[in-house]
Parts: structure tokens; C-alpha cells; sequence
């Protein structure tokens, strides 16, 4: 699943998340093969780049390694139970891989990961990889990269991945999303049987750990976790968390602590209902929506009919499933849409990017909106990755529409109470609404991706003056010169036609960027010239492919060795120009809706 | 994204137990925005490089003050190389004589920094000794 993808063929059902460069397809196979330098690197590109294509790749992957997460407050022995463990899995031959997390400092970034300190017996073992990763400015006792890295773990034919989260207070359950097993250390001493019953870590709990059991009160302790354990769950074949005592230094009760582990996992394979679904790592499904609650009732996602696939992208990478829903075109034209789950108190994110069919997609999504609010939702976001009519947003000639603003008046009127939307045509766009906007962007990703085929002599360039500043941001990024196309549009035809070059591109590579490509007018009349100006190799980056005809043709023809866009907007098989990379955002808009559901920082992921 | 960040494993090698110096280091380098992997005292020239290769580190920092710097360091840039990953800067630091300075140098230890460095320094050392290698690593 990690090869290369070939441009040419344009085959297979899904063109999106297949795609990485030449290079990762060889690292990742290299992972798998077993080596553990290519597998350090990967773990290092995932962290560089925890949204981009190698970490979605990773993060979308089923893994065969049972996933174990150790948590608990900061010095309950959570490395040193980890270390034991190591040991006991060895006694049976069983491969370890390890992820230990610690924080980050929020003010310089920079960490200090001490985890192998408690560890360092088991280096030089063959059958261990012990992996430190800072948390990086994540709350919720991960990394934003740990999804991905123990895919990757799991990818390298590790039987069990020990996933050590930092310190974790009462609402740090993340790792039991991405755990098959939760295991939560305790120790004597930390609070009396009230605190047992909050709501939080002890909930997401598939096995207690009574660690330093050789202190007085770990008995006590035991006993209040087994009452709390026989109250929990509903129903007779209901999972009742199993509490082992352990001494991680004497290594007494570890084994007792492995075999409930086990059960748990065993357990898991015979209920995957209740479970993981569609092989998402996401352990507690049931537990996780109601921990996971954010400021406005329980998350919900849904999708309209304009990219399905994307939508069903977020939801994995957020271990969520769709909202179940009917949109129906009627005989004659009008557009129905039914919930047949009810809403009523949820955080919902409707996706619906208002690409081509524009009119079509726009009336759904109002419709849709309609719809929520009146099943009561506490809060609605139109998630929309693509924002049609952008470009008409402003009066550039006598009587015309400012269409984007109108857009947004209809948006916020049919009761949106926030807008997500990526890479607008322009950043003023967010003014029209009065809502909040969340304006993401995928440069990042694009970045990542240009990345690795940057060559010495490359130039990043801008297809016309109003593209100048997104470009910059590009260039900056991915620390290359910048040249800029001065293009006017004649008056008479429409057409693009292009006046001068600032900058140089003789003898050069170069990554031309764009918001969209359309009709690839702009894109080819680019590529077409800076070629004529002594360019090698030419890339085409844009965001959206909305790929109206004859787009095709057009990229077909032009000289563009490469094309690199998002799957923003769904692009039918036979729209798909050849030489084509698609990169996959849902990781990215999963991340955001999280935050947003969770009301964090959306800026902390694009590193504002 | 995030930035790429420079990762240091800080280890000591040999038998003497006194970490206070490498702590401090380890610190300093966490103030100043890196990641450090901290991999505690008594560590053989193997682990240390088993660690370096898992970590995927971009400097190596060992600090002795046992006298068994002669042995133990050339061995650690040695087993490096042998693993595949000789591009690994590595700094080094505890009591260490002048006169051992060219040697350890000639065996492969980039910079000795002996005891009354500031913190300052090294940081930019290593800041500046990254940064290239990086520069240099970023084409194809």
C-alpha cells in the first residue's frame, strides 16, 4: 500500500493516499523490510510532518501489532512498567516496539526525553526499537505524529507497540484512540475512592495497573478498582477492566499484568462492534464519544454528496463514523435531505466543499444546514474545502455581483454558526462572513511534498501578480528564490496572456503554485512560458483541482513533467490529467475539526 | 509544519556515575529549542550508537570524567560509521586533557568542549554545524 504511485496508469478505485514520492516508497519499503535506520528516518519525517503524505499514509494503516497504551499521572513508574514489560513480552519471543512521549516546553520547543533512561537494558536487543517522541506543542498526552509513527512501528512487523504517553492528568485520553489497550498505572496514595469515580482516565481504562504494590495501601487501592470495575459496562459480555498489582522493579506481577493485556486484546478480536470499526485504531469508541465531548455536545461528522471520499478520509482519521443521511434529487430538481440519526445537542461538521456542480453543491449544503438546525443541533460548521464563487469578490468592472459575500450570507442565514474552509482565493472572503472562519491551508502539505523534489537549482513561481504573496509564503517555506509572472487578462477574450517574467528560471526546476486550477489556462500559459525562458523540469502545485473542461487537455498538452493538487475537491477518473499526485487533506481537516470540536488552538498545527 | 527540529542524544559512556555536567547540557540545549534524548550513565559504546540510530539524532553528546575518553570515544564514532550513520555530529565533554584534544579529533569527535564552556557556545556550535549539514542534505 505504500508503493510508489505511477502517474500513467491512472488506475485503481482510489488515486487519493496512495501517492508519495519516489524516495518514501523506497524508505517505506525499507521499513518493512526490517531496517531500523530507514525506520528512525520515517519516525523523523512523520514528526517533521505529522499531516503530511507519509504520515497519512502511516496513519491510515490497519496495523497486525497489538497497540498498547500505558498512561497515568507523572511518576506512577510508567517507564519503568514499560521496561518490565519489554522483558516479560521477550521471555516469549514476542517483538516490542516502544513510543514514549514527553512534553515539550511550550515556551522554546524543545524537550528533554528521558524515557530510555529506565529502558536502557533492552538496547541492543534485536527484537526492541525504542522510540522517544516530544510531544510538540500537543495536548492530550500524544504527539500529533503518534497516529502515524505507530502505523509506521506497526508497518516494521513489531508483535506489540508499547505507546508510553507523558504524564497524564484526568482529561489526557487520546492514547485510547489509538490503543487496542489502555492501561492505566496507578499508584497507593494518590486520592481517596471519589476521585475513582471522575470522569476521565479512569474511564478510558482497559487495565488497571496497581504499581509500587509494594506500598502500603496498594491492596486498598485494588480492591476500589475492582468495585468501580464490576459497576462498569453495560451488558453481560460487556469488557470489566481487569486490575493487576505490579512491582516494576522487582518485576513481581508482570506477567499477571501481560496475560490481562492479552485477555483484553483477545477479548477486543471477539467484540469488534463494540470496538474498532472498519479497522480504525480507535480503541473505545463508545467510551472516547462521550469523553471526548467537547463545548457543544458530542462530535458528529456528516457529509453532502460533493466528496464523499474526503469526508470518509476525516472520519477515519478521527476513528468517527458518518452521520447516516439521505440526499435526494426529486423528479423535479428539488434537492431532500434526511437525518436518520438525530442530531438534537451535537457539535456537527457538515463537509461539502461548493466545487463544480457549484449551484447544485451550494443549494445542498443550505439545505443541509436547514436541515441540522432543525434537528436542534447546539452547534453546525460548514466544512468547506473548497469555497466556490470565491473568485467573484469584488466589483472589478461596472455592474457586476460581489457573489462571494452573497455566498456567505446565505451560508450564515441558513444557520451556520462557523465556517472551516481551506486555501480561499482570498483572504478577505473572511470578512464577508460574520461568523468565525477558520481559513486553513494546505501549503504545508504541498511543501512536504515539494520537498523532496527540490533540486539545487530550483525556483518557486508565481502564475500572476495576485498569486505574489502565496507564493512568497511557498518559497520561504521550502527556502527556494521566488519569480513572479506578470499576466494581464485581454479585455476582449478572456484569455490569459502573459506580459513579463520578474525573476530568473533559465536553467532551472521550477514549482509553479496556484490556489486552483480551473480551466489550467493559467497553469499551462505558466508552464508554457517558463519554458520558453529556459526552465527544466516544470511542477504545477495548486490546492483545489476543480478541473473544469477542457482542464485535461490543456495539462495534457502543457509542459508540465508534474502535477501536485488535494483531494479538496473529488476529480472523476476520466478528469484526472496524466503525471498527477494527489494529496490527501483529511488527516488535516480531522485535526482541525478536533480542535475546533475541543475548542483549541486551531494555529497550533500550522505552527501560528 | 513543524519546524524540523534538532535532536541530541546525550550519553555517558564508562563507569563513572556523576551525570551533574550532562544534565546541564542536556538543559541548556532543551532551552535553546532542541530535542534531547537523555539516555543515562553507564552506557556502552554499543547502546549509545543503538540509541543514536533509533532516535535518528542529529548530534551525538558524550561526557566522561572517568579518564576513559581514549577508549570509549573513538570506539562510539567507530560503531557509528559501522552503522551506516557516520553523518552523526558528535561533540564530547567532561574532563578531558588538551593534550587528548587532536587525537579525539583525528578519531572522528567533531569538537571537545573541556570544562568552563559556556552553554552558549556549544549551542552554537551545534546550531551552526546542523544547519549546514542540512542545507547540504536537502537537494534530490
Amino acid at each position: 500500500m505504500l508503493a510508489a504511485d505511477e502517474p500513467e496508469t491512472g488506475g485503481g478505485a482510489s488515486p487519493v493516499g496512495r501517492s508519495l514520492p519516489a524516495g518514501e516508497a523506497s524508505l517505506a519499503e525499507r521499513v518493512v523490510s526490517g531496517d531500523r535506520g530507514a525506520l528512525a528516518r520515517a519516525l523523523s519525517l512523520i514528526e517533521d510532518a505529522p499531516f503530511g503524505p507519509l504520515a497519512s499514509s502511516y496513519a491510515a494503516r490497519e496495523s497486525d501489532a497489538i497497540v498498547v497504551g500505558v498512561t497515568g499521572p507523572p511518576g506512577a513508574g510508567k517507564s519503568s512498567l514499560v521496561s518490565a514489560l519489554i522483558g516479560e513480552l521477550r521471555l516469549h519471543g514476542r517483538t516490542v516496539a516502544v513510543l514514549a512521549v514527553d512534553p515539550s516546553s511550550p515556551v522554546t520547543g524543545g524537550s528533554v526525553l528521558g524515557d530510555r533512561v529506565r529502558m536502557s537494558q533492552h538496547t541492543g536487543d534485536d527484537g526492541v526499537f525504542i522510540r522517544s517522541m516530544a510531544s510538540r506543542g500537543a495536548s492530550g498526552g500524544l504527539a500529533d505524529a503518534a497516529r502515524a509513527a505507530i502505523g509506521a512501528l506497526g508497518a516494521a512487523g513489531f508483535d506489540v507497540v508499547l505507546v508510553e504517553t507523558l504524564g497524564a492528568g484526568q482529561a489526557e485520553v487520546d492514547v485510547a484512540q489509538v490503543a487496542d489497550t489502555t492501561v492505566l498505572v496507578l499508584v497507593p496514595g494518590m486520592g481517596d475512592a471519589v476521585q475513582m469515580l471522575k470522569a476521565g482516565l479512569l474511564e478510558v481504562a482497559d487495565v488497571f495497573a496497581v504499581n509500587k504494590a509494594d506500598l502500603q495501601g496498594a491492596e486498598q487501592l485494588a480492591a476500589q478498582l475492582r468495585a468501580l470495575s464490576a459497576e462498569s459496562g453495560v451488558g453481560a459480555d460487556a469488557w470489566r477492566p481487569a486490575v493487576a498489582l505490579t512491582t516494576a522493579t522487582t518485576g513481581e506481577g508482570v506477567a499477571s499484568l501481560l496475560s490481562a493485556i492479552d485477555e483484553h486484546a483477545a477479548w477486543a478480536d471477539a467484540h469488534p462492534s463494540t470496538l474498532r470499526q472498519g479497522g480504525q485504531p480507535s480503541s473505545r469508541r463508545a467510551v472516547s464519544a462521550r469523553t471526548e465531548q467537547g463545548l457543544y455536545g458530542r462530535l458528529v461528522l456528516a457529509t453532502g454528496t460533493a466528496n464523499e471520499d474526503l469526508a470518509e478520509k476525516i472520519a477515519a482519521h478521527l476513528g468517527e463514523d458518518l452521520l447516516p443521511r439521505d440526499v435526494v434529487q426529486f423528479a423535479n430538481g428539488n434537492t431532500f435531505v434526511r437525518l436518520t440519526r438525530s442530531v438534537r445537542g451535537a457539535d456537527v461538521f457538515w463537509i461539502q466543499p461548493t466545487s463544480p456542480p457549484t449551484n447544485d453543491n451550494l443549494m445542498e449544503l443550505l439545505i443541509a444546514i436547514d436541515t441540522l438546525r432543525r434537528d436542534s443541533a447546539a452547534r453546525i460548521t460548514a466544512v468547506v474545502p473548497y469555497y466556490g464563487y470565491g473568485r467573484s469578490d469584488k466589483k472589478d468592472q461596472p455592474r457586476v455581483p460581489i457573489t462571494a459575500r452573497l455566498v456567505a450570507d446565505l451560508i450564515t442565514v441558513a444557520g451556520a454558526d462557523r465556517l472551516l474552509t481551506m486555501d480561499l482565493h482570498a483572504g478577505q472572503i473572511q470578512g464577508f462572513f460574520r461568523i468565525p472562519v477558520d481559513d486553513i491551508t494546505a501549503r504545508h502539505q504541498l511543501a512536504d511534498f515539494a520537498r523532496h523534489r527540490v533540486v539545487a537549482e530550483s525556483t518557486v513561481v508565481a502564475p500572476d501578480l495576485g498569486r505574489a504573496k502565496v507564493a512568497r509564503n511557498f518559497a520561504e517555506e521550502v527556502d527556494l528564490p521566488l519569480a513572479i509572472i506578470e499576466k494581464r487578462r485581454s479585455a476582449k477574450d478572456g484569455k490569459p496572456y502573459v506580459l513579463n517574467l520578474i525573476g530568473d528560471v533559465d536553467g532551472r526546476d521550477v514549482f509553479i503554485i496556484d490556489d486552483e486550477i480551473d480551466t489550467a489556462g493559467t497553469m499551462a500559459g505558466a508552464a508554457e512560458f517558463v519554458k520558453e525562458r529556459g526552465a527544466r523540469r516544470v511542477h504545477a502545485l495548486a490546492t483545489h483541482p476543480i478541473l473544469s473542461d477542457p482542464a485535461r487537455e490543456r495539462l495534457a498538452e502543457a509542459p508540465i513533467d508534474e502535477i501536485v493538487v488535494t483531494n479538496s475537491v473529488a476529480i472523476a477518473e476520466d478528469a484526472r490529467p496524466p503525471r498527477t499526485t494527489i494529496i490527501d487533506v483529511g488527516p488535516l481537516l480531522g485535526g482541525v475539526i478536533r480542535r475546533i470540536h475541543m475548542g483549541r488552538s486551531v494555529g497550533e498545527i500550522f505552527n501560528e | 509544519m513543524s519546524e524540523r527540529r534538532i535532536r541530541v542524544l546525550v550519553a555517558k559512556p564508562g563507569l563513572d556515575g556523576h551525570d551533574r555536567g550532562a544534565k546541564v547540557i542536556a538543559r541548556a540545549l532543551r532551552d535553546a529549542g532542541m530535542e534531547v534524548i537523555y539516555t543515562g550513565i553507564r552506557q556502552t559504546p554499543e547502546m549509545i550508537v543503538e540509541s543514536a540510530l533509533q532516535e535518528d539524532v542529529d548530534v551525538v553528546g558524550l561526557s566522561s570524567l572517568s579518564g576513559a575518553h581514549m577508549t570509549l570515544f573513538p570506539r562510539v564514532t567507530e560503531l557509528l560509521a559501522a552503522a551506516g550513520i557516520g553523518h552523526v555530529l558528535v561533540v564530547a565533554g567532561g574532563v578531558i586533557p588538551a593534550s587528548d584534544v587532536a587525537a579525539l579529533e583525528q578519531s572522528g569527535v567533531a569538537k571537545v568542549f573541556g570544562p568552563g564552556t559556556s552553554t552558549a557556545d556549544i549551542v552554537k556550535y551545534i546550531r551552526a554545524e546542523v544547519r549546514t549539514e542540512d542545507t547540504a542534505g536537502a537537494g534530490g
